[in-house]
């Protein structure tokens, strides 16, 4: 049996892709694999440095005709999507605006509720920028600037770069530092929890002070965790 | 948008944090569907500040030398005509909270009025006075007239009354202050804004987002328990001058803030109108926020070094990483990408616009998401430099070695240095520091023929060899 540590980006269905296995589900639900299935629970959010085992193929018997050529195509059943609630800076959901992942490529329109799914990506799929006109500005209401080089309206495009597969863990310090980066609170750098303490503290302090909760900027509080989890979606 | 510059009284910089990335999880099709969420965010992404010597003595009013410091805001704000501020006042931890919270307010609603252009909102200020901030007592009027080309004179005042057709009796009444804030305004900042400019639009009456007072709670120093005992009123009251100061931060563009959930109260005016304002201040405080402002002992703290004298953590979100408030410094990794792969230099194509993740380290949880910038930068932020940067872009996997990169000496041998340069910028191949003699001045002379190096240096590192190398690789 061989093993697959797991490299920052990956999750369960590019593991799969990766080591040719037709389902993750073949892996995810082994026997082998019962200690990290439990210690994960979900298979698109790993650590980097989990193991995931690789028990030895069922051998398949084909019967293949002589003298003819027979094709076999290693297919993944896997499908994989991508799903993302977009809020504003006052928590409501920005609705049925037209996204752009890369720069070509189609665009995606966000729901009533402000959610963004991009479905059937590749297992590989990792980086992308999402960008959006979130707001048209009428500068001239502003008076920044004369009139004639500002004049009328102007659409303010934001840009996010997208990392799919590099969601930590929610009871690991990098994971809570990257949902918390998510909502808009800078939290230190991603993998900084000790070095950036100050700025872990801050951020979970004003998310529990915004979400209902009495700060206390305990990272290991299962109460915060539980919040953050609830709040972020996974 | 703007380097960190210091001004004469304040300081001014663009914020070093950018856009937040979303780290994302993808989604199966079973009972492991998953979501993600993202909010923009409201980190600042400017800021400016003006310290106490651009005001009157315990005073809202601002000198006419303010001026230096508010060309440097008229250029920002012409830059970053999108970008909605929001103006924070500061007082010094002597004397009464509630005393120092209106001192604050007062302080940042001069600045407000003024870059609105509006005399009434000066007015308000010069009547009624509160406290020390007299503006009549100050005698605001002579000092205004003196810095218009006037004086407190009666046919002074005349002859401003004149040209700017008011009857001239001589005698500063409400029409002729009204006239003479507007002067003074335009000549302190010319371009006139509008309340839509603000962070709260004007949209609340009581211009809630729009500016604010944070009294004496987010101190940039702290004297020690025992300086504030031993020191004279005098002298401590000049090292608290540091405290007593107005500080702008520009927001993301398209920012529109709701008033009646911005964490900070209307700015209290009148001393009644304090204790709602603290109590306000208050519930936005650190867990540990009374331990945070109160002076140690023996020591005294400034921001700057210690990050801990701030009560209100909503401030510190918005001011801590400012280089107006000497906050934390966010250290950076710069590297220019050209054409990985590609053929270098002469296809010219920068990798611009392009997200990428970066991992430092060994154990794979030090990231950084981003987006190169239009001419092909990424920066990667890193609390220390890491031994080893992964940089996953366009398809491609870069190692980057930190502390590898040899020096270019003016004198002696820098032929290492140079192999090293070139193969970064994609010449040559192999190890650059097994090149030999032969291999070295071939790959030389391709990037001399690409730059178009002086044919006298051809396959010599000589001297505009040396600085074209510099030029192009960045230092």
């Amino acid at each position: 049996m061989g093993s697959h540590p797991v490299k920052p980006g990956e999750h369960m269905v590019r593991i799969a892709a990766e080591e040719h296995v037709a389902s993750y589900r073949s892996l995810w639900d082994h026997a082998s694999n019962k200690d990290l299935a439990a210690k994960r629970k979900n298979p698109n959010i790993l650590l980097p440095g989990d193991v995931v085992n690789l028990p030895n193929p069922a051998p398949k018997t084909a019967n293949v005709p002589t003298e003819k050529v027979s094709k076999f195509v290693a297919a993944s059943r896997d499908q994989l999507d991508f799903r993302l609630v977009l809020l504003d800076e006052n928590n409501q959901p920005i609705k049925n605006v037209k996204c752009q992942f890369l720069e070509e490529g189609p665009e995606t329109t966000s729901d009533g509720s402000g959610t963004l799914e991009r479905l059937e990506l590749s297992p590989r799929f990792e980086l992308g920028v999402l960008r959006f006109d979130f707001r048209t500005e009428d500068l001239s209401q502003r008076g920044a600037a004369p009139p004639d080089v500002f004049a009328g309206n102007e659409n303010v495009r934001l840009a996010f770069a997208i990392a799919v597969g590099h969601l930590d863990p929610l009871d690991t310090p990098s994971g809570i530092q990257a949902r918390l980066s998510n909502l808009g609170y800078y939290a230190g750098e991603i993998g900084y929890a000790e070095e950036d303490e100050l700025a872990l503290r801050c951020a979970i302090e004003e998310f529990e002070k915004e979400n209902g909760l009495t700060p206390a900027g305990d990272p290991t509080s299962a109460t915060m965790q539980a919040k953050l989890k609830d709040v972020h979606g996974c | 948008m703007f380097p960190e510059t210091e001004l004469e009284e304040g300081f001014a910089s663009a914020h070093r944090l950018p856009a937040l990335p979303i780290y994302a999880a993808p989604s199966t099709r079973d009972e492991f569907r998953t979501s993600n969420k993202m909010r923009v965010s409201i980190n600042p992404i400017a800021c400016w500040r003006m310290n106490d010597a651009r005001f009157e003595f315990d005073s809202s009013f601002v000198l006419p030398d303010a001026a230096r410091e508010l060309a440097v805001l008229a250029r920002m704000v012409t830059l970053q005509p999108d970008a909605p501020l929001s103006v924070f006042g500061h007082a010094d931890p002597v004397g009464k909270e509630d005393y120092n919270i209106v001192l604050g307010a007062r302080r940042a609603k001069a600045i407000y009025g003024l870059l609105l252009h509006d005399p009434d909102v000066w007015e308000s200020l010069f009547s009624p006075a509160f406290g020390g901030d007299d503006w009549s007592a100050k005698h605001v009027t002579g000092t205004m007239l003196g810095m218009l080309g006037y004086s407190a004179k009666k046919a002074e005042v005349k002859r401003f009354q004149h040209d700017h057709g008011l009857s001239d009796d001589g005698t500063i009444g409400h029409d002729t202050r009204r006239e003479l804030f507007l002067a003074y305004m335009a000549a302190l900042f010319p371009p006139q804004l509008k309340p839509q400019a603000f962070l709260g639009r004007g949209a609340d009456a009581k211009n809630r987002a729009d500016f604010q007072s944070c009294g004496e709670f987010n101190a940039a120093l702290l004297l020690s328990a025992s300086e504030n005992r031993a020191l004279p009123q005098a002298k401590r009251n000049v090292e608290n001058s540091v405290n007593r100061r107005v500080v702008i931060f520009f927001y993301q563009p398209g920012l529109r803030v709701d008033p009646a959930q911005w964490p900070c109260p209307a700015p209290p005016l009148k001393q009644q109108d304090a204790s709602a304002a603290i109590g306000t201040c208050k519930g936005r405080f650190w867990s540990d926020g009374d331990a945070r402002r109160k002076p140690a002992s023996d020591a005294r703290r400034a921001f700057k070094e210690t990050h801990d004298t701030f009560a209100c953590r909503f401030y510190q979100r918005n001011a801590g990483w400012s280089p107006c408030e000497g906050g934390q410094k966010l250290r950076h990794w710069v590297i220019r990408l050209l054409n990985p792969g590609g053929t270098p230099l002469t296809a010219g194509a920068p990798l611009a616009n392009e997200p990428f993740v970066a991992i430092a380290g060994s154990d794979g949880t030090r990231r950084t998401v981003g987006c190169t910038d239009a001419a092909g930068v990424l920066r990667v932020r890193l609390q220390e430099p890491a031994t080893q940067l992964t940089v996953r872009i366009a398809g491609n996997e870069l190692v980057f070695d930190a502390g590898a990169l040899q020096p270019l000496p003016e004198t002696g041998d820098a032929r290492a240095g140079a192999a090293q340069r070139l193969f970064n910028l994609g010449y040559g191949s192999g190890d650059p520091a097994s090149w030999d003699q032969v291999e070295f001045t071939r790959v030389l002379r391709r990037f001399q023929t690409d730059q178009g190096v002086d044919a006298a240096e051809a396959g010599t590192l000589g001297p505009a060899t040396r600085a074209k190398l510099i030029d192009v690789y960045g230092g």
